[in-house]
């Protein structure tokens, strides 16, 4: 059932086109990232060269990836993904039972997260490998020493490699692993958002709407108001008190997808972002089953 | 009522409809509204950093941008701005030619005055509005953003203090016009507003007739409003590849490099940019004739549709 369900999601010509328009943004951009990559690199004596592995990591965590590629591409696809009441009705007049309908509409979304992650892993492998030709699993040196250069600086927030200081005491599979289930949770949690919005108010506009209101609060917090910090002057407060910081981008799904800067410590950032995006799941998954058990899915009688 | 079947007077009665349009009016307050928002909170960080004691830093640079009549700078310098310009052309008007196939109100235009003349007096129409929609957000975003920050009460000492500074040669750039070598520089504020007005407008129209054409094509919403997002990022992208391609000192790539849409100020004046805006939308008209027949012959089998 979920196979065919993708199967015929897939096979959409709008999908296709929106997912061939995706793939055509995707690739310059990534060349170009590629080339950035090399050139910096190979300023940095003795730092060794990118692999295909460090080129994942980067690409899975550099915000500019998420808010014009990964994410435009995604809300373009929501109205396919969503809902397909064609398949639901029928599946219902088949005498199947709502719970069944549920479970398929939270696992089509899942699925088609999975896909749709694993389809620009699969670009990223073979268009850096080409680029590169280095699949080895090592850390290379110009990590550290861009991590120490920046941890000099104090006023820095977006970087080069968006790698935080801790990440080099994990072995690079499990760290690409890692961050590649926080991206797959984010883009879950992102589509069922979207879903329980549309299925609660009956328009997928609204799904849509709430998506993007969530990417331009996260882009503008992140790119335009120094980083998510807001900063005030308490009068009221002692000398010593009196400069106030809030942090406000745990507030954005930036770490749902992404790190802030260098300095970040990659344990916490991943675990809130991994824990953070399954307990949304959860919620918005649990909220979607109770539509199902309840809600109108167009096969009430109409009383007009 | 004066009923007439000529080419303007349909453009009119489409401009009309469009400007009469609330959603039309809606749009441009909540764009402009929501932008503002924007820029005044962008402001008001460097602004409190007064309030600490005033560094002469970035901050006390960013501060001075806000302050003094610059916002059209920061405006265009705002990444969801700059992304997201083409929407603006999208949302003008370009939506009723859906909305008109869905509930089939096209047929009886397209029954009274044919096929061809209702084409183009809607992708006209279409194309102008995206310009005004474009032109009058700009000047309602830093009219709004200027009671925001500039005028704001509660920034006003930070404001006089920034203000106070005398040398800010360094911040108001230039604009000049002509082309690339012959450069004519102008401090005139106003003409700053004057020729960000003009490359706006024009910016607006092609991605105006860009979203109609889109329309007719797809007749679907999604990728309408989309479409020309992703038409300046794929622009963006591949004409990076053509220049790498090329060589980046070519001849080839120095006339490719003036078809980036996101202009900064000092671009505003720029000849290069306004002929290739110019050409584009040239190119564009011909892809409309090229299209016209593929979409008449859509628009005369399937009547109205569901969705």
């Amino acid at each position: 059932m979920i196979k065919r369900q993708l199967e015929t999601t897939l096979r959409k010509p709008s999908v296709q086109l929106k997912l061939l328009v995706i793939t055509f943004l995707f690739i310059p951009s990534l060349i170009e990232q590629s080339g950035i990559m090399e050139t910096l690199t190979g300023e940095i004596r003795n730092g060794g060269k990118p692999t295909v592995a460090i080129m994942l990591l980067y690409t899975f965590n550099y915000l500019y990836f998420y808010v014009d590629i990964f994410i435009v591409g995604f809300i373009l696809l929501i109205p396919d993904i969503i809902r397909d009441e064609h398949i639901e009705k029928q599946s219902i007049i088949m005498n199947i039972a709502r719970k069944k309908a549920a479970v398929a509409a939270i696992s089509r979304i899942v699925c088609f997260c999975a896909a749709y992650v694993a389809w620009f892993v699969f670009l990223t492998v073979v268009i850096a490998g080409l680029w590169f030709r280095d699949f080895s699993l090592e850390w290379p040196r110009f990590i550290s020493i861009i991590q120490r250069r920046v941890s000099r600086q104090t006023d820095f927030y977006m970087e080069f490699i968006m790698l935080p200081d801790n990440c080099l005491d994990y072995p690079v599979p499990i760290a690409v692993f890692l961050v590649l289930l926080r991206s797959t949770l984010g883009f879950i949690f992102l589509g069922m958002l979207a879903s329980l919005s549309a299925l609660l108010t009956k328009k997928i506009k609204t799904g849509v709407g709430i998506v993007i209101f969530l990417l331009v609060a996260a882009l503008f917090l992140y790119y335009d108001f120094d980083g998510g910090f807001l900063r005030y002057f308490d009068g009221s407060a002692p000398l010593l008190n009196a400069r106030v910081t809030i942090d406000l981008i745990k507030w954005t799904i930036v770490p749902f997808f992404t790190f802030r800067s260098m300095t970040d410590n990659f344990t916490d950032w991943i675990q809130y972002g991994i824990f953070m995006g399954l307990a949304l799941c959860l919620i918005t998954g649990a909220g979607i089953w109770c539509y199902y058990q309840k809600g109108d899915l167009g096969d009430a009688d109409q009383n007009e | 009522m004066i009923v007439s079947n000529s080419g303007l007077y349909n453009i009119g009665l489409d401009l009309r409809r469009g400007l009469t349009n609330k959603r039309f009016w809606s749009t441009l307050g909540v764009l402009a509204f929501v932008f503002s928002l924007f820029i005044g909170l962008r402001g008001i960080w460097p602004l409190t950093t007064y309030y600490y004691g005033g560094d002469a830093g970035y901050r006390a640079y960013v501060g001075r941008m806000f302050t003094q009549k610059i916002i059209i700078q920061s405006l265009i310098d705002l990444a969801v701005f700059a992304n997201y310009f083409p929407f603006f052309g999208a949302v003008a008007f370009a939506y009723t030619i859906v909305d008109d196939r869905r509930h089939g109100y096209c047929l009886q235009q397209i029954q009274r005055i044919g096929f061809s003349k209702y084409y183009w007096s809607k992708l006209t129409a279409s194309g102008i509005l995206g310009g005004l929609m474009g032109t009058m957000c700009i000047v309602l975003i830093c009219l709004l953003s200027a009671i925001l920050v500039a005028w704001n009460p509660f920034t006003k000492e930070a404001v006089a203090y920034y203000n106070s500074w005398t040398d800010y040669d360094n911040i108001i750039g230039y604009v000049g016009w002509g082309y690339d070598g012959a450069y004519f520089y102008v401090e005139n504020q106003w003409v700053w507003w004057m020729l960000g007005c003009i490359k706006y407008f024009v910016m607006g129209t092609f991605f105006g007739f860009l979203a109609g054409i889109i329309a007719f094509y797809t007749n679907n919403k999604v990728i309408l409003y989309a479409g020309t997002v992703i038409f300046l990022l794929l622009e963006d992208k591949w004409l990076y590849m053509l220049i790498l391609f090329c060589g980046r000192d070519s001849y080839i790539s120095n006339i490719l490099s003036r078809f980036f849409q996101r202009a900064n100020i000092k671009m505003f004046g720029n000849l290069y940019h306004y002929s290739l805006l110019l050409f584009l939308i040239i190119l564009l008209l011909n892809f409309a004739i090229y299209i016209q027949n593929r979409v008449e012959h859509f628009y005369m089998e399937g009547g109205s549709m569901d969705d």
